[in-house]
This record gives structure tokens, sequence and C-alpha cells, in this order.
């Protein structure tokens, strides 16, 4: 079968002319069979015939002859008989065995072959009439037929149908291959058409022609609609490649490249055309490096050294396989991953810095928990895990430590700020918000410095400022069991007020520093006071010690008359008076300070009566009535230390009358509180002096204050500040009116002492 | 005649200082406040002026050594501060006010009437000169 194909031309025109052939020759060959056949029988026959006839022809003559004995005349009649005859000789051969014999002097035209000759040869025999005249034999007439003549005579006319086979045979063949040349011939647009289509040019109407046999027309209708839809999807995909961001190569089976996307040229660097037709391992050497071989793979990950910096690429070769499953071509597909790579590598380096800091943070974590707990093991082996219990465990034991820390810090007075390794605050107490009117929000996050601006700004501009760096300094190289002297900012807002700075450096990592503010307003304004109240004690000294040292030296040194000597022991006497009273007053409020009313001797006395007995004591100046105390009921009692209140009473009367120079009536009454003030009773003395104006009632129990400044009234200044702090450590309190011109009105309440309880007290005191 | 305002409100004092100056040969007048001294001053045109520091009132004594070295019409007189306040920082704040002489209570006469002779001395000679 497969010998029977081989021997098949390959292509259609050649088949189809070879079967036509075939045909053809069988067709020849048998007619020329036929005709040989009939020829051959024809022929003999022919010869045999004219045998006989010449034989009957010739008879009578050579009968005759051979009667007569005429010899010659039978040579003769012989020699006639052979020319133009298929005989090869005619002979008489007489009784006695005389031959007379004619040979035929010509050769033949023709040679025959050999096998005609035999074949012709076989069939012939001679011919051999005897010749009886009047029933005597006088010899026999003898033909010899010629095999040669007859079958020359025979192939020459079969060579002639044999030429005459071949020429229709050549002449038919030339005949059937000009149409199936063609016909057949548009057969040849395919390979047209697949040239086209390879440069892309290929259009349907180049299959499409005149003189189309019907059924190519068909064919190729539906070749060029295929050709045409490939066409569009090689577009289509040449524009899809072009726009994807991956190189992609296609190669053949010997992976020379035949297409490459704009990416792909970018990646090896060079353009489209440069590479066509090279082996794509010669453009893109790393990436077939050690992958001999290899016809397939996928995701691996190839550096190239490109001078923009290295490329990292995930290449994919994929085998593009025939029907057949042979390898027709590649794929190599070039993902730049440069970026990724460089994530990926940052992210593996950081992952493993983070399993290294996991791994500490355990430790440092088993550390802490062990510490605390006396060597609780850590639960769970899986560090994340572990490390969640031992952090939800500190976070506890934190907690609660911060809520006794908060508690602490809410309670203490003093404010703090905690700072961070960056100087940041990471902790504000409550008292420091109230301090400095800054809101935790405000605070925490806030550099050192910021914070100190701030401080600063809430003072007075032109207070110089003692920057925190340097009391740090200090605190640096002040050896640390040293003395601080800490800093004082005076705040003006949000209120006034006086604050003490520490700063301390943190020893841990977790705070660098903590910023203290203490709030000494009040020590600072009791320091003032007392440095002022000095000072002034020294000031109301000096006054009179300057009069006496003055007067004195005047009457050293020069003669004085009598009425003057008389003035100055005067004034010398009325000025020790003074400073004798200033000096027991100072001792008083300085007792009274002191004790803060541990000495007072407390009683539940009737007020009306004790005011009485205050009023029956007291010596009003020289020509003054004594003070008029006006009757009130109901009574009541109060408890007090007696003599306390008799000299806060005998102060109120004697600035009664000091300030009421022009004379006029001193009352003193009880009143009693209403609404607020129902369970106080009031001590009241009204004057109808000068009073003072409401700035100087504002002044009045200030030390050494004078509401007269002129000298003419005398005084320390120091009475009513010693009746308001008597009537305070009672329990009570001082209430002033007064009008310029009109008069002054004091009234000291004190707490009333209730029916019941003032009934225990007297039984009490009965009992006393 | 050399003028001289006391200006003092401690009738004692005033008195005291009148005394030491009086046998000195001066015209002495007295205010016993800040403002009263000003209004003296203005009318009297003294050559100096006694000052006590602290003086109640709106005006006090380093007040009116301030007013009275601004007023152009006064022609410059001398001042003596007068104060009980004995410290560094008053010293001060008398110099600031331009005073010409600071003494401190309790003060010895003779010395007040050598230093006002002093200032008026000098005031002479810048007089002259």
């Amino acid at each position: 079968m497969a010998t029977r194909l081989r021997l098949l031309p390959r292509s259609l025109i050649g088949r189809v002319f070879a079967l036509y052939t075939v045909v053809l020759v069988v067709f020849v060959l048998a007619g020329l069979g036929l005709f040989y056949r009939y020829q051959f029988g024809v022929e003999l026959e022919d010869a045999q015939l004219r045998a006989d006839t010449l034989g009957s022809v010739m008879l009578p003559t050579l009968a005759d002859s051979a009667v007569i004995g005429d010899y010659d005349t039978i040579r003769r009649t012989l020699e006639r008989a052979v020319p133009h005859s298929p005989f090869s000789s005619a002979s008489f051969i007489d009784l006695k065995g005389g031959v007379v014999s004619a040979p035929h002097a010509l050769p033949p035209a023709v040679a025959p072959p050999g096998w005609l000759l035999g074949a012709v040869a076989a069939r012939l025999y001679d011919i051999n009439l005897p010749i009886t005249v009047g029933g005597h034999d006088y010899g026999v007439m003898r033909l010899s037929f010629s095999a040669e003549r007859i079958a020359g005579g025979l192939w020459e006319q079969t060579r002639i149908a044999l030429w005459l086979g071949l020429v229709s045979v050549a002449g038919g063949l030339l005949l059937i291959r000009w149409p199936l040349v063609r016909w057949l011939g548009n057969l040849d647009r395919i390979q047209a058409f697949e040239q086209a289509m390879h440069s892309g040019q290929a259009t349907p109407s180049m299959l499409l022609g005149d003189g189309l046999p019907s059924e190519f027309r068909q064919t190729f209708e539906v070749l060029g609609r295929a050709a045409e839809s490939l066409q569009k999807q090689r577009a289509q995909a040449a524009v899809t490649l072009s726009a994807i961001a991956d190189g992609v190569f296609t190669l053949d089976a010997q992976g020379v490249v035949v297409f490459a996307n704009p990416a792909a040229c970018s990646m090896a660097g060079q353009g489209l055309p440069e590479m066509l037709g090279r082996p794509v391992a010669e453009l893109l050497p790393q990436v077939f490096e050690g992958v001999a071989g290899q016809s397939a793979w996928s995701g691996r990950r190839v550096t190239l050294a490109d001078p923009r910096g290295p490329v990292v690429l995930d290449t994919t070769l994929t085998p593009i396989l025939g029907p057949d499953g042979i390898l027709a071509g590649q794929v190599l597909a070039c993902r730049d991953v440069s970026e990724k790579h460089a994530l990926d590598q940052r992210l593996r380096a950081e992952l493993r810095e983070r399993e290294a800091a996991l791994v500490t943070l355990r430790t440092v974590l088993e550390g802490l928990i062990q510490h605390g707990s006396g060597g609780k093991a850590a639960p769970g082996t899986d560090d994340l895990q572990a490390i969640t219990a031992m952090i939800s465990e500190l976070v506890n034991r934190l907690q609660e430590r911060s809520e006794q820390l908060d508690a602490i810090f809410a309670l203490s007075p003093d404010g703090f700020v905690s700072f961070d390794a960056e100087r940041r605050a990471n902790y504000v107490s409550p008292a420091f918000e109230r301090l400095t009117g800054l809101s935790a929000v405000q605070v925490l996050g806030a550099f050192d410095r910021d914070i100190e601006a701030h401080l600063r700004s809430l003072c007075a501009p032109e207070v110089p400022w003692r920057s925190l760096e340097a009391l740090r300094v200090e605190l640096r190289e002040q050896p640390a069991d040293a003395p601080v002297q800490r800093p004082r900012i005076a705040l003006l807002r949000p209120i006034k007020r006086v604050l003490e700075i520490g700063l301390r450096e943190g020893s841990t990592p977790a705070i660098s520093q903590v910023l203290s503010l203490r709030d000494v307003t009040h020590e600072t304004e009791v320091e003032q006071m007392k440095s002022e109240f000095l000072s002034t004690a020294a000031h109301e000294l000096r006054t009179p010690m300057a009069s006496i040292y003055g007067f004195t030296e005047a009457m050293i040194q020069r003669p004085l008359r009598p009425e003057q000597q008389r003035e100055v022991m005067d004034t010398i006497h009325r000025q020790t008076g003074l400073m004798i009273a200033i000096v027991n007053e100072l001792l008083d409020l300085a007792r009274i300070e002191a004790r803060r009313g541990t000495d007072f001797e407390l009683e539940t006395l009737d007020l009306f009566e004790v005011a009485g007995e205050v009023v029956r004591d007291f010596r009003p100046p020289a020509s003054r009535p004594a003070p008029r105390v006006l009757p009130v009921s109901p009574r009541c009692r109060v408890r007090v230390d007696r003599h306390k209140l008799a000299q806060a009473l005998g102060n109120v009367l004697s600035n009664a009358y000091k300030y009421s120079p022009s004379g006029g009536e001193v009352q003193v009454t009880l009143v009693f509180g209403r609404a607020a003030r129902q369970r106080q009773v009031g001590l009241q003395v009204r004057d109808q002096g000068i009073g003072m104006t409401p700035e100087q009632l504002a002044r009045v129990s200030e030390r050494f204050y004078r509401a007269d400044a002129s000298g003419s009234i005398p005084g320390t200044g120091l009475g009513m500040s010693i009746v308001k702090e008597i009537i305070e450590l009672l329990g009570g309190h001082m209430d002033l009116s007064s009008e310029p011109g009109r008069g002054t009105t004091v009234t000291l309440w004190l707490p009333r002492v209730e029916e019941t309880e003032a009934n225990l007290s007297s039984f009490m005191v009965l009992e006393d | 005649m050399r003028r001289v305002l006391i200006v003092e409100d401690q009738a004692d004092i005033r008195r005291l200082i009148k005394w030491s100056l009086e046998d000195e040969g001066y015209e002495i007048r007295e205010a016993v406040n800040g403002s009263a001294g000003l209004a003296e001053a203005q009318r009297f045109k003294p050559e100096l002026l006694v000052l006590d520091v602290m003086m109640p009132g709106e005006i006090n004594g380093l007040d009116l050594c301030r007013l009275v070295k601004a007023d152009a019409s006064l022609g410059s007189p001398r001042v003596l501060l007068l104060t009980a306040r004995a410290q560094e920082r008053d010293h001060r704040a008398g110099d600031e006010a331009g005073a010409d002489g600071y003494l401190i209570k309790p003060f010895s006469p003779s010395l007040l009437a050598s230093t006002v002779a002093g200032l008026l001395d000098v005031q002479n000679e810048a007089d002259r000169a």
C-alpha cells in the first residue's frame, strides 16, 4: 500500500495526469493487441490463399512442360512466380529426383524479431502439388513459404500501429494537460494567499477570480473567511500583546524569535527588527542560564543587569504543541517584578527582624513576669500566644498600678508631666492641668520646650526666665544629695499663682525627665506677708523712734525754753507710749497667730452681759461720754473667751472714739442674724465719726493700715487686725460698714449657742 | 532767705524738722501730704524740699519728687528724702526719682541741718556758675 502511495505523484495535477496516462496506455495497448492478433491471422490466410492461387495458375503450365520435359520453361515459370510472393523458393522435383528450383532472390525488406518469426514459421508449411497428367505422375511442385517475409510484413505493420498508438497517447496527454493546469492551478493561489497572510496583507478577494470551478469557489470562500477571522485574531493578539506590560516573546521550535511585543523589546534592549530571527537565548542569556534542555517552566525568577539598576523578571516558558504533539514553538513571558521583588526583600528582612524582636520580647516579658510573680511559667509554646498572655498579665498589673498612681496623682496638689526619650510629654497629672490651665490633650505629645514656652507665656514677659535647660545642666553638675534651689515662676493666667518648678531626669528609657510644679502661692504669700509685716513693723517703730531720737538730740544740743521743753517731753512720752502699744499689739498678734485659739478659755456666756461689763470697764477719752448700751431682748448665749472678746470689743470701742474726734455718741447693741445668719448674733458698735471711704474700709484689717494718715489720731494700725483674728478664731467674722463723714458701724458676728446646748453648757458651768 | 518746704504727714516729725532748720534762717513752709505739698511748692517755689517718702494719699514722696523735678516752672529745686524705709531698693527708688539726698529715720536733727545747708550750697554754686 505504502509503496503504491509512494509511487503516486505528489501533486493533484500529477495524479490526474498519471491516471489519464495509464488509462490511455492500457486502451492503446489493448487496441494494438487486438489489431496484431487479427492481422496475424489475415496475413497467414492471405499467404495460403496466394499460394493456392499460384499453384493452380502454374500447375497446367508445369504439367505441360513436364510432359514434354521442357525443363527450361519450368525454370522460367518458377522464376516468374517467386518474386512478389511470400515464398522463399519454388521448385520442381521430377520423379527421378531432379530438382528445378527458383529461390527468392531479394532479401526481405524488414527483419522481424525472432519470436514473431518463430510464431509465423510454426503456422506455415510447404505446399507440394503433384503433377499428374492422364493418370501419369510427372513430378511434384514444391512451394516453400518465406516466414521472414511474412513476419517482416507483419512486424512492419505492427510497428506502424505502435507508433500511431504512441503518437495518440502523447497527443492525448498534451491535450489534457492544458485544462488540468488551468483549472487545478487555482490551488496555487492558496500558497500565494498564505504568503500574503504572513505579511498580513491577505484579502479574501485574492482567492477568487474568473473561471474558478464551483467546488473551488466554495472552498476558497470558506478559506478566505477563515483567514480573515484568523487575521483579525492575530491583529487583536498583537494589539493585546503590545498593550500588556509583560514582555512576550514568541519563539519557534528552535527558540528563534518570531515575534516580540514592545515590553519584550524594551526588556531585551533591542528593537523588534533586530531581534527577529535571532535565538532568544542569545538576547537574554541570563534567562536561559542553567536551564539547557528544559522546554517549559513557570515562575522562574531572573535578575537582569540593567544600567538603571537590576531588573527582576518572573519568566514563564510555555511550549506550543502541534496537533501531533510535536513542539511547534514556545512563548516566553517575562514579567517585571523588580518593585515587588524589592518589596518582598524588604518584607522578608522586616519579618526576620520582627521574629527576632518577638523572641527578644518574649524573653523580656518572661523576665518581667517571673520577676513579678515569682516564676510563673509562660503559657503556650507559640511566641505570639505566649507574648499575648504575658502582655495581658502585665497590662493588668500595669492597670492596677496605673489606677493606684492615678489616684495618688489625683490627690496630689503637685502637678507632674513625664517625658519620653524624645522629650515629648507622655503623662500629665490632673493637678498639672489645673495649675497651668492646659488640658491633657494639649500637653500629651508636646515637646518639653513647647510646654516651657507655654508656661513662659503665662508669666509676665518682663520677668527673667530661668530655662529648663539651665536647670537641667545645674542638676547634672550638682552632687545628687545637694539641695536644689528650685526656680519659682509667677503665673498671671489662668489665675495668679506662684509655682515652684522641679525637674528630675529619668533613669528609664521610657521617661527621660519629669517636670513637677508645686503651687507655692500660699507659701509665697505668707513669706511675702511676713517680710512685709516685718518691714512695716520696723517702719512703724522707726516713726516714733525718729521723734524720740530727734527731740532728745535737740534737747541735748541746744537750750530750750521751759514751755518748749514741756512740749518736747510730751511728744517723747507720747511717742514712747505708741512704741509700747505697737510692741504689745505685735506680741498679741504673734501670740494669737501662733496659738490659733488653743489658749482660749472658752465659756458659754450671755453676750449682752459680757458686752455690758466691757463697756463698764472701758475708759473713754476725757470729756467724752461712755458708750451707750442699747437694751435688747432676747438675750443670747455665745461660747467665747471672755478676755479675748473683751480685748476685741475694747479695740473696736477705742477706734470708735478715736475716729470720731468731733464727738458724737458711741452705741453698743446686739443684732440678730436673719436668713443665712439665723444662727448668729452680732455685737455692734456704731460711731458718728469721720467714717471711711470704701477703699479705706477694704484695708481696715490690714496690719498697720490706718485710716487716718495725718498722725493726728494716734494708733498702731494693728487694733482691727487683732479684732479680726480673735473673732475669726471664735468662729465668727467681722462686718464693717461706713460712710465718710457719717460714721462707721462695726459688727462682730458670733455663732449662737442653741438653747438646749446652752442649758447643758450652763449646767456644766454650774458643775464647774 | 532760702525757701524750704517740708512735706510730712506725721505732725511730730514735721515739728522736729522745722525745729532743726529754724535756727538756720530759712523761710519754712509745711504741707501734710503729697497733693498739698505739690500745690504749696507751685505757690512757694522752694529752693529745697524735705519730703517724707511714705505718705498717705494719691501722691507719695517719690511721686512728688518726680513731679517737682519735672516741673520747669519750679526751677529744679533740691530734694531731700526722709524715710523709714532703710533698704537698698528704697534708696535706689529715691535715686531714680531724682532725689539729691536721702536721710533715714530716725535721723539726727543736726545732720539734717547740715545736709540741707550742703544741698543749698551746691545749689548756690550751681546758680553762680
